[in-house]
């Protein structure tokens, strides 16, 4: 089963994110963050606990990875999986886990709520997300 | 393009009546080709934007219209102030976009022999902010001077001339500006980003006046053919990011209190005068205060580079400096009386006319000085701001409006290709990444000659130069 996919969008960064759970499609989106975010990675690895609560699923998907960027961004840290503490349809207790980063090749400004919703698929649950870039 | 539903007012003017949650019109200014290729999905945005509370006669797009994400790129909304919302979607994640045009006394033939070392120069003492930062971080005190002190305090303290002060829209300082409506989360991603490019199409370019169009308004602004001119295209960073992010998720949660309902969240909104409002409006200041900084530091870094090179006796003088990602409080005519209205302007930039207050004392007479770039390798072009363009809230385009998508760009051309094509039209292009050359390739983008033909046949503005790009600088 594919992951993510990234699709056409004019301006910014369009990505079909896939999961046969909740849990998986959270997972999944935070390995498309790093995908569009293209790290240069560094030895050492990296750690971070975070929460976050949101209104409704959708706005979940968005808000965590908003944080995951945020976490990244500041700490110059790139995560490739989470390991979740509490999850609820609106809330995530977790820890973050990958790299240190010497940067990255793309700036992205922030996760949008455009048009996002999570919803049954073929194989289970999808999101696409737009990355404002 | 279903061409059946617009209603032709002018020969570069389009309205979608009221329809569905539309609360006014939707108008495009565009040429019929230019509305033909745009998409569907940026005029669904636009229609959308038409339905916010309080939006004021019609939701505006401009000639650079694209799809976004909320309101398309290119669009502008004004709200009554009383009676209307202030949407942090609205403005963007990158608050306080925006350029600004360094005017050198040196001619495109003078510093030819030396393009290479200046170029280069420029790129190594402008970082791009995308690794790891500068060594030293400014303290979250520092970060919150520069919130509330914007350009001001950077001249006070010798990164600049009194002059840029004058020659920035607000002056570089958004008045009610507030440090303490910016989280400390966004104020942590700007201790480092202070006088960085960032990546997409933000750049500083090295450019020539290719062509004086108005010689009266380019003797006032001190422009004259030949010469060498730097255009810098940048915004308020990750701070500015983090602060949008962190507004449109407290204003989503406090839209239900006032009952406004949105059709896409990214549009969500709070009345002006809401206490959700004024914390955006002033942490939004805060941010503009930030990207002005941002770009002032960039000059002095740029400035620095051509003293080194040129000797420190050629100055570069700051034209002007204005945003096209913000909110603002302005006076407009409205049927005849004056309001005052919360203007959103998206992808678009103000151009205020002859004789307005809020506009350097030596631009009253020509209009606000407008500064509209090109894509990469493509004419940039200086504007002045007309008394003509009431209707699109003294607004016109911000660049030539995205034709190809990314991945279409990325498939069309490889990056090195693409400097190939640019050396043999004699622009030198200096960037780290090719892949971000091959998106911002030439062909990805609207003809900006008929973008900017439309904003003046429209009598939005006036054309007074066109700038043809001589070096490409994208920061290390």
């Amino acid at each position: 089963m594919k992951k993510f996919q990234v699709v056409d969008h004019k301006a910014d960064i369009r990505v079909r994110i896939f999961g046969g759970d909740i849990e998986e499609l959270l997972a999944n989106s935070i390995l498309a963050l790093r995908r569009i975010s293209e790290p240069e990675t560094m030895k050492g690895d990296a750690v971070a606990d975070m929460e976050v609560s949101s209104i409704d699923l959708s706005s979940l998907l968005v808000d965590l990875l908003n944080e995951v960027l945020f976490l990244s961004r500041t700490r110059s840290e790139s995560y490739s999986d989470i390991e979740f503490f509490e999850i609820s349809d609106t809330s995530i207790k977790g820890r973050l886990k990958g790299s240190k980063v010497k940067g990255f090749g793309e700036d992205i400004k922030a996760a949008t709520y455009h048009g996002v919703e999570v919803k049954e698929g073929k194989e289970g649950l999808e999101a696409t997300v737009i990355f404002d870039i | 393009m279903e061409m059946g539903r617009f209603n032709k007012m002018g020969e570069y003017l389009w309205e979608i009546p009221r329809s569905g949650a539309m609360r006014v019109p939707a108008r495009i200014y565009a040429t019929e080709k230019i509305l033909r290729e745009t998409e569907e999905e940026a005029i669904a945005q636009i229609m959308n934007t038409a339905s916010l509370p309080g939006i004021v006669k019609y939701a505006v797009a401009m000639p650079d219209i694209h799809s976004g994400y909320g309101p398309p790129i290119g669009g502008v909304g004004a709200m009554d102030i009383e009676t209307g919302v202030i949407s942090p979607g609205f403005v963007g994640y990158d608050q306080n976009c925006g350029c600004r045009l360094l005017t050198s006394d040196l001619t495109a033939d003078d510093i030819e022999p030396r393009l290479d070392e200046i170029a280069s120069r420029i790129q190594r003492n402008v970082p791009s902010g995308l690794g790891q930062g500068r060594t030293e971080k400014m303290s979250i005190a520092r970060v919150e001077d520069i919130l509330k002190g914007g350009v001001p305090r950077l001249v006070e303290e010798g990164y600049g001339f009194s002059e840029d002060v004058e020659r920035c829209e607000e002056g570089g300082r958004m008045e009610g500006a507030d440090p303490k409506a910016v989280s400390e989360r966004a104020k942590l991603r700007g201790r480092d980003q202070l006088g960085t490019l960032g990546s997409g199409n933000h750049f500083c370019e090295i450019q020539k006046v290719e062509e004086v169009l108005d010689e009266e308004k380019a003797r006032i602004f001190g422009i004259f053919k030949g010469q060498v001119v730097i255009m810098i295209h940048t915004g308020s960073r990750g701070l500015g990011h983090q602060n949008c992010t962190d507004h449109l998720k407290s204003v989503m949660v406090a839209m239900g209190k006032y009952g406004i309902k949105v059709p896409d969240r990214e549009l969500a909104c709070v009345p002006f005068h809401s206490s959700e409002g004024k914390e955006f409006f002033a942490a939004l200041a805060a941010a503009c205060n930030y990207a002005w900084a941002n770009r002032q530091m960039i000059s002095h870094y740029v400035r620095s580079s051509w003293g080194d090179v040129f000797g420190s006796e050629r100055k570069l003088r700051l034209l002007y400096d204005v945003a096209h990602n913000i909110a603002k409080i302005e006076d407009h005519d409205v049927d005849g009386s004056i309001k005052r209205l919360i203007v959103h302007r998206k992808g678009a930039t103000r151009a205020f006319p002859p004789g307005h207050p809020e506009i350097p004392v030596e631009h009253r007479g020509t209009g606000q000085v407008v500064l509209i770039p090109g894509s990469m390798g493509t004419a940039s072009y200086i504007l002045s701001g007309t008394k003509t363009s009431g209707g699109s809230w003294h607004t016109v385009c911000h660049g030539a409006g995205r034709r190809m998508s990314r991945k279409a760009a990325l498939r069309n051309m490889k990056g090195s290709e693409v400097i190939e094509e640019l050396a043999k039209k004699g622009i030198m292009v200096k960037c780290r990444s090719s892949r971000g050359i091959a998106e911002e390739a030439p062909d990805a983008y609207k003809d900006i000659d008929e973008v900017v033909g439309t904003v003046a046949g429209a009598g939005l503005a006036d054309k007074v130069a066109k700038l043809r790009p001589m070096a490409v600088i994208k920061g290390e």
